[in-house]
């Protein structure tokens, strides 16, 4: 069911909002034993709140998201609730607070249902880097969902819940939402506040929105964003229109980076990208080919700054003030200890390639060389987006890997990002939505925009599946 | 200058950097951590050759931090006691507890 689905039910009285909670929790219980989605249900909570709900007032009942339950990827805080990051280090650890996400989705009448798996504070391309074990993608349970949100994807790929919320670091909402068939914002950098989302590397973390489709996206967007006090980094930007799909393309211009087509990217995809463009096309939008060199550089530009950061943020984990502790001796020894059992490979990997990057001798060559070519290829994409409206290409370069396919190999999971970090190195709004398939598997299409507008990308992306 | 890294021959010193991060690595993994991080210094190499200039551009920054007044705000008693729970080691009289941290030989 959509959001709107569920309020129709609202509206006609077909059902109850401690019904509809139900039929998720129920879903849940039947199918996520074989698809290992979620970490943990909050059934309990979910169910009492519905009922409050259903007892509540007009007032109550007129909110945005009256009765609509969701799930939260395990990075975002829940008061009293286990938030894991997917990590080890964390498994005891209970939030103290909610996150503004989570209290701006209560208070719009919105249920948690429950916390999903990830890889590790977000770094991975597909979940396979959980504490907790793989989840699998509900389309072909032998593959992955992408990453490193592919709980979240998976739980609304297989109709556990509407929509679901979620960081997005370099592609985290993004890259799985394609590869699950969903459709995935990461808004503008700061657009939604991260207050209470687990820091990966700050300077690109944002809070993404994931739902079967870009209407649903809207609803939660106008909910969720907006300054927040508690964010220095956040802005209010446009809000997309309640009713989405009025746009005319006519004369729209989509710029197409020659830079995403080379070799790297899977025959199939290409020729469902093209047939999106065609209907765009068709209804008379203008292609517009763009050439932008550093866009090769993309990948390595991220793969400097990100591990720098998460160097950086995963230094607070060190077992004195909250977390799993193991013993070692005097101060120094039990971090050390404590942070060698609680953190996986890959966070192990990102944290000494970032302490590498920011080490006194090399930091010149590769941190701030990354900083200044960051600046560059986002001169470079404001330049392009002078002649265009919307930047279109593949989400990923293929479709969704077989489990265990590309885990020994990083560098091999890293390109799968390679279009991802574009907007999250500029910092500007992306949605992925769904856009054919190869054998069965679902494609994804990126659509990035200029700065704060959020709402003109959901706009466009919305236009595609309602009229392609 | 740490001598973990020669530019064109990339060879890690996994020692040297999880003692710098504070981290434990087993011996078991040393060496396939230190070849993950060579492939990927290797595929970032390609950074060196881009002309991107050597000065930092302050109009490069988009900043948009709108920072608070540097002003105590009280904490509800529930989210007080929410981050006290989580404390690992708690004294009986309510002191948090933690190895002393003076004499640290780094």
């Amino acid at each position: 069911m959509t959001i709107r689905d569920i309020q129709k039910h609202y509206a006609d009285k077909t059902m109850s909002v401690r019904e509809v909670t139900d039929a998720y929790l129920a879903r849940i219980e039947k199918r996520d034993q074989t698809i290992g989605a979620f970490l943990e249900t909050f059934a309990a909570d979910a169910r009492l709140r519905a009922d409050e709900l259903d007892a509540a007032d007009e007032d109550e009942r007129a909110k945005p998201l009256y009765g609509i339950p969701f799930a939260n990827k395990d990075i975002i805080l829940v008061a009293g609730k286990t938030a894991s990051g997917g990590s080890r280090i964390l498994e005891s650890y209970k939030a103290a607070y909610s996150a503004t996400t989570i209290e701006r989705l209560e208070a719009a009448g919105a249920i948690v249902l429950g916390r999903t798996n990830m890889d590790e504070f977000g770094c991975g391309s597909s979940t396979e880097s959980s504490a907790y074990g793989v989840t699998k993608n509900p389309i072909d349970l032998a593959r992955v969902p992408g990453g490193s949100s592919g709980g979240l994807s998976a739980a609304i790929a297989a109709e556990m819940a509407p929509f679901g919320i979620g960081g997005d670091t370099g592609g985290s909402i993004r890259q799985p939402a394609a590869l699950c068939g969903n459709c995935g914002l990461r808004p503008t950098y700061g657009a939604i506040s991260r207050y209470g989302l687990m820091a990966m590397a700050s300077s690109f973390d944002t809070v993404g929105i994931m739902a079967t489709n870009v209407e649903d996206v809207a609803s939660v967007f106008r909910v969720i964003a907006g300054r927040d006090p508690k964010d220095a980094n956040s802005h209010t930007v446009d809000a997309p229109l309640p009713e989405l799909g009025v746009m005319d393309v006519s004369g729209l211009r989509i710029g197409v980076p020659k830079q995403y087509f080379d070799d790297r990217l899977e025959p199939g995809i290409v020729e469902s990208i093209e047939q999106a463009l065609c209907a765009y096309e068709a209804a008379g939008a203008v292609r517009v080919s763009l050439d932008i060199p550093i866009l090769e550089d993309a990948l390595a530009i991220y793969y400097v700054l990100m591990p720098a950061e998460v160097s950086s943020n995963m230094n607070r984990y060190d077992g004195l003030q909250y977390g799993s502790v193991t013993e070692g001796g005097d101060l120094l020894s039990q971090v050390r200890a404590t942070r060698g059992a609680g953190f996986g490979d890959e966070v192990k990997r990102r944290i000494l390639l970032g302490t590498f990057v920011l080490s006194a001798g090399y930091v010149d060559a590769y941190y701030k060389k990354a900083v200044r070519a960051r600046h560059a290829l986002t001169r470079a994409l404001e330049e392009a987006m002078r002649g265009c409206d919307v930047i279109m290409g593949p989400t990923s370069p293929t479709v969704a890997w077989k489990i265990g396919e590309k885990f020994d190999d990083p560098i091999t999971m890293y390109l799968s990002d390679i279009y991802t970090v574009v907007p999250s190195l500029a910092g500007l709004p992306a949605i992925s939505i769904p856009c054919g398939a190869l054998d069965g598997l679902p494609i994804g299409l990126q659509i990035m925009g200029r700065h704060a507008q959020d709402a003109k990308v959901m706009d466009v992306a919305h236009w595609l599946l309602a009229h392609a | 200058m740490l001598n973990c890294l020669e530019m064109s021959n990339p060879l890690i010193n996994i020692d040297a950097l999880s003692a710098l991060a504070n981290l434990e690595i087993p011996s078991s993994r040393k060496a396939k951590l230190a070849e993950d991080i060579g492939e990927i210094l290797s595929y970032v190499e390609r950074l060196q050759a881009l002309d991107v200039g050597r000065q930092h551009d302050p109009r490069d920054v988009r900043s948009v931090s709108e920072m608070r007044n540097d002003v105590v705000e009280p904490l509800a008693q529930e989210e007080r006691d929410g981050v006290v729970r989580n404390f690992p080691r708690v004294s009986e009289d309510g002191l948090l507890e933690a190895h002393a941290a003076i004499d640290r030989d780094v």
